[in-house]
């Protein structure tokens, strides 16, 4: 659907403000696909349109960049798009048989095409596999809307997806208080914060491991200046 | 070293200080010293002291980041750039997003004195998308950064301007070589460039370019407060100072490690408890999944360039990925596969068509349906791959499988034997022998 | 005449090819060096008229000292440099790159050059396996980037699929696209500045793609053709061919090559008639010349159909 005026003289603005931080145009073009699907919950053939009349570039070469990247949709996104890590380590830690969980969970056939763009008839929840995320630390972990859930299971996992679907208050251990929409995220992405920075904690527990033994055992890096 | 501790922090200092992400809680712990420091010295000074400490690029390859810095041609009138590559995604690397997530501004002021020192005036750090909460720590720094007078015109009155933009990618592991980021942040498909012309001399927008990872330049402003022999007095011979270590996997205390270049997996496994329940350690990632696997042959191997070069791997990015025997090998090497078939840029045919292919060959092999013959195919196109492909990615596609063939050929063969995989997936998981 | 140099003549820059010493211009390629000696180097994605891009791998050289095998068509001529290119490493390589290919797109148009290659270098694809069966229409277009595939290990990946044939000037044969790149060049940047086309999905899925997936006449395509022009395989092809080829009367043997002036506009590109039977079954464009390098417009590639209609009132 055609952008209205309303969101076009928003999506102007925003644009012009990503526009401006680049030494030139054309580098704004990932941001601008960011800004579009945050709009849309995807990156639409108007969304690639609107980047392309601003770059002064064709939409064949927009849709060429869309492409080439995972984080761009070409459908309509889940409003929590649920990213399940099965690369090597997270797949061996559990995230195979997570993924499999989910896909039963949700009704989706894991060997059928539809499984890369899954989303809930109700549109709350999308599924995909993402690769790793570095949280391999946190192994096997889940992704919603680009925010950590470790050390996930099954039945973890499952909670976490009903939650979700049910409109249950769901928060990333190592996130914000509120965890924000697909949409939202996207916003992010393009540069326009969501004043949420400064909520969660400075890290998560795995991170700390050695920096505790560390403190526990006196360890510290030689005083600056000695040799 | 002798007389150094077992772990060194220094960039993980403080991550477990409620605030540390905030420039007031990074202030209150020396944050932007160095910065201070380096203003106060003569650019090339700057760049002197950084070949002196002998850092060398934490993203994996290990080139000297000082050196790097030199290779800017000076007074030829193009605009200087920085790119930080924050674009952690090599299977296994885990140490970037939790220093952005916990001290961003630790990367913002590596990233000013480095621009600083090559006289750069605009940079750009490309993270990864997929970590929303780097992203906001980020953004959160820079615009505290600016409003204290550490970045825009004239910072702490030296005269030097600069802008920092945050630029989040969108989902693509390649955009993690540096050509091909540069050209992402261009704007277009992450296909990587042709190597000479290198990113120093023609860069972004053809520009003279410093590119370095998050950890390299997190670690400039020790660099500068604590000095080039405080830093190089840590480490190895040739591997100098301190980095963090990643472990994942199949280990009691997964999580990161910070300490000096040298230490060995087995003094890690002690400090993390060990291989999980007392099992025994069957292969490991020295540095992501790009790395050549070892085994429990290597243990006191010293993680430094050096050693785990002459072991016949990589350093990589400290990614210590550690799998116990229940975990099939092949699997492993297939998902590894998988994950490269599914990143190849698609731009050079080796990569492209050979990753594709080689998935193929080994599903065939773990399901028990291959051959002996199969093997060598494997191997013959996996040397064929190496050195013919477009980038480093390409260089990366054969490497779990040749390795794992190197020290598992027996398990791999067994598959055929008996017509399927002999693991049982189950065994290998976080919560195997729980409840 | 006396002939003038405009410029400053270039310094000589030596190096060693095969064990022969080599001087050539500085700034020239290896390939330039390997041609100058009349080394027969393969190239696929490279073309005289267009920036390399490097991808097809199968001019690879050995140079010494250097880890990688280097691309010949792009990397610069150094001093001292030490090349070999009928090395074990480099026929393998070109092996591979070629096998490849002819496991995973149909070469059967390609030049007879190609085909020398690929028998000159052993290029045996069925140890890829047996092809797997032809995609649907529309199937590899719609692959979103980097989808997790189920693989299916009995088979050799291919880029099988149905023939684009929607307008009446030319064919778009995507079961024969190696990615070479040239078509999109031609297309952008390097002679016609439309960018019509371009590289969409990535890895095994990246294909050469409308602004989404629409046909030609829904695209930006202007019908230069200049795509055809530069294709290696027949991937792209005029129509006019592609309807002799379907119905068997294609005949190069039978085929004649007139060199001419396009008569349409007063930049005078050069045009090659091809003709078959005393009428004009293609016209393609000398790389070689001046003015077009190759390239033409759609009035000069496909505006010919008014002479064999003089033709016939005669």
């Amino acid at each position: 659907m055609p952008f209205s005026d309303e969101a076009l003289t928003r999506l102007r603005a925003d644009a012009a403000d990503i526009i401006g931080r680049y030494p030139r145009a054309r580098s704004a073009l990932l941001p601008l696909l960011h800004l579009v699907q945050s709009e849309e919950g995807y990156v639409s053939e108007d969304g690639m349109k609107f980047c392309a009349e601003l770059l002064g570039c064709t939409q064949t070469e927009v849709a060429g960049v869309a492409s080439f990247y995972t984080m761009y949709k070409d459908s309509p996104a889940g409003e929590y798009q649920v990213g399940v890590c099965t690369n090597t380590l997270c797949a061996i830690m559990g995230g195979d048989q997570i993924y499999a969980a989910l896909t039963e969970h949700l009704g989706v056939d894991p060997h059928g095409d539809e499984h890369h763009a899954f989303v809930s008839a109700d549109g709350k929840v999308g599924l995909e596999r993402v690769e790793c995320n570095a949280a391999c630390d946190y192994a096997p972990v889940i992704m919603v809307n680009w925010e950590f859930f470790d050390n996930m299971t099954p039945d973890s996992a499952r909670e976490l997806v009903d939650d979700l679907r049910a409109g249950r208050k769901v928060t990333p251990p190592r996130g914000p208080g509120r965890l924000c929409t697909w949409k939202e995220a996207s916003r992010i992405l393009a540069g326009f914060g969501d004043g949420q920075a400064a909520d969660g904690p400075s890290a998560g527990p795995a991170s700390l491991v050695g920096l505790e033994l560390a403190k526990a055992n006196g360890w510290t890096a030689p005083a600056a200046g000695a040799k | 070293m002798t007389g150094t501790a077992p772990l060194t922090p220094v960039l993980t200092a403080h991550w477990d200080e409620p605030d540390s992400f905030t420039l007031a809680g990074y202030e209150r712990t020396g944050g932007y010293q160095g910065l201070r420091k380096a203003l106060a010295m003569s650019p090339d000074d700057v760049i002197a002291t950084v070949k002196a400490s002998v850092l060398r690029g934490r993203g994996g390859a290990g080139f000297p980041t000082g050196v790097k810095w030199s290779f800017i041609p000076q007074g030829d009138g193009k605009p200087h750039y920085l790119t930080v590559n924050a674009d952690e995604s090599e299977p296994g690397t885990c140490k970037d997003v939790p220093l952005m997530m916990a001290t961003p501004h630790t990367l913002l002021e590596g990233a000013i004195i480095t621009c600083y020192a090559i006289r750069a005036g605009h940079a750009f750090i490309y993270v990864r998308g997929e970590a929303l909460q780097a992203v906001r720590r980020l953004q959160l720094a820079v615009a505290q950064a600016y409003e204290a007078g550490y970045l825009g015109k004239n910072i702490l009155g030296s005269g030097f301007d600069l802008d920092v933009v945050v630029h989040a990618g969108a989902g693509a592991y390649i955009c993690g070589e540096e050509t091909a980021l540069l050209t992402s942040l261009e704007g277009y498909r992450g296909l990587p460039r042709n190597r000479p012309p290198f990113p120093a001399v023609e860069g972004l927008y053809a520009c003279p370019t410093v590119i370095n990872n998050v950890e390299s330049i997190s670690s400039v402003p020790s660099i500068m407060t604590g000095g080039a022999d405080w830093f190089a007095g840590m480490g190895t011979d040739k591997s100098k100072g301190y980095g963090i270590f990643s472990l994942s996997g199949h280990v009691s205390k997964p999580g990161q490690y910070e300490a000096p270049l040298g230490i060995t997996l087995r003094e890690l496994l002690d400090l993390a408890g060990g291989v999980r329940g007392g099992r025994r350690l069957k292969f490991w990632t020295p540095g992501g999944s790009s790395t050549p696997l070892l085994t429990d042959a290597h243990l006191d191997v010293p993680l430094d360039f050096e050693s785990i070069g002459a072991a016949g791997s990589m350093l990589g990015t400290r990614a210590l990925q550690i799998f116990d025997e229940t975990t099939c090998v092949l699997r492993a090497a297939l998902r590894w596969t998988e994950f490269y078939q599914h990143e190849s840029c698609g731009k050079c045919t080796p990569c492209r068509e050979g990753s594709y292919w080689l998935v193929r060959t080994l599903d065939r092999l773990e399901h028990g349906k291959g051959t002996e013959a199969d093997l060598e195919t494997v191997l013959d196109v996996g040397d064929n791959i190496i050195g013919r492909a477009f980038c480093a990615l390409g260089d990366a596609v054969p490497v779990p499988i040749s390795s794992a063939i190197k020290y598992f050929r027996d398990e791999i063969v067994q598959h055929q034997k008996e017509g399927g995989c002999p693991f049982d997936p189950a065994a290998s998981t976080a919560w195997a022998g729980r409840k | 005449m006396t002939a003038v140099f405009l410029e400053t003549p270039r310094r000589l820059v030596e190096v060693t090819i095969d064990g022969e010493t080599v001087r050539v211009p500085e700034g020239a390629t290896l390939l330039e060096a390997c041609r100058q000696q009349g080394i027969d180097t393969p190239t696929l994605c490279y073309l005289e008229n267009l920036t390399p891009v490097n991808v097809c791998r199968v001019c690879v050289v050995e140079v010494e000292g250097s880890r990688t095998l280097v691309p010949a068509c792009s990397r610069k001529a150094e001093p001292g440099m030490t090349v070999h290119t009928d090395s074990e490493r480099v026929r393998t390589s070109r092996k591979m790159v070629l096998e490849f290919l002819a496991s995973s797109a149909d070469l059967s148009l390609a030049s007879p050059q190609v085909r020398g290659w690929i028998s000159r270098y052993g290029v045996d694809p069925a140890r890829y396996g047996p092809p797997a069966p032809e995609h649907e229409a529309g199937e590899r277009d719609a692959a979103r980037p980097g989808e997790h595939h189920a693989a299916d290990g009995e088979t050799a990946a291919t880029v099988q699929q149905p023939v684009k044939y929607d307008n009446d000037s030319y064919v778009r044969d995507y079961s024969r696209c190696i990615l070479c790149y040239k078509c999109v060049e031609a297309c952008g940047p390097d002679a016609q500045n439309t960018f019509a086309i371009a590289v969409a999905g990535r890895g095994f899925d990246a294909r050469i793609s409308t602004e989404f997936d629409v046909t030609l006449p829904d695209s930006a395509c202007v019908y230069c053709g200049n795509c055809i022009g530069v294709c290696p395989t027949g991937a792209l092809m005029p129509a006019s061919e592609y309807a002799m080829r379907q119905a068997g009367t294609w005949d190069e043997s039978r085929q004649t090559v007139t060199t001419t002036i396009c008569p349409y506009c007063g930049v005078g590109c050069n045009l090659e008639l091809h003709v078959q039977d005393n009428r004009i079954v293609k016209v393609t464009s000398p790389l070689e010349h001046d003015v077009g390098h190759g390239h033409l417009c759609v009035k000069g590639r496909f505006g010919f159909e008014f002479v064999q209609g003089r033709a016939r009132e005669s």
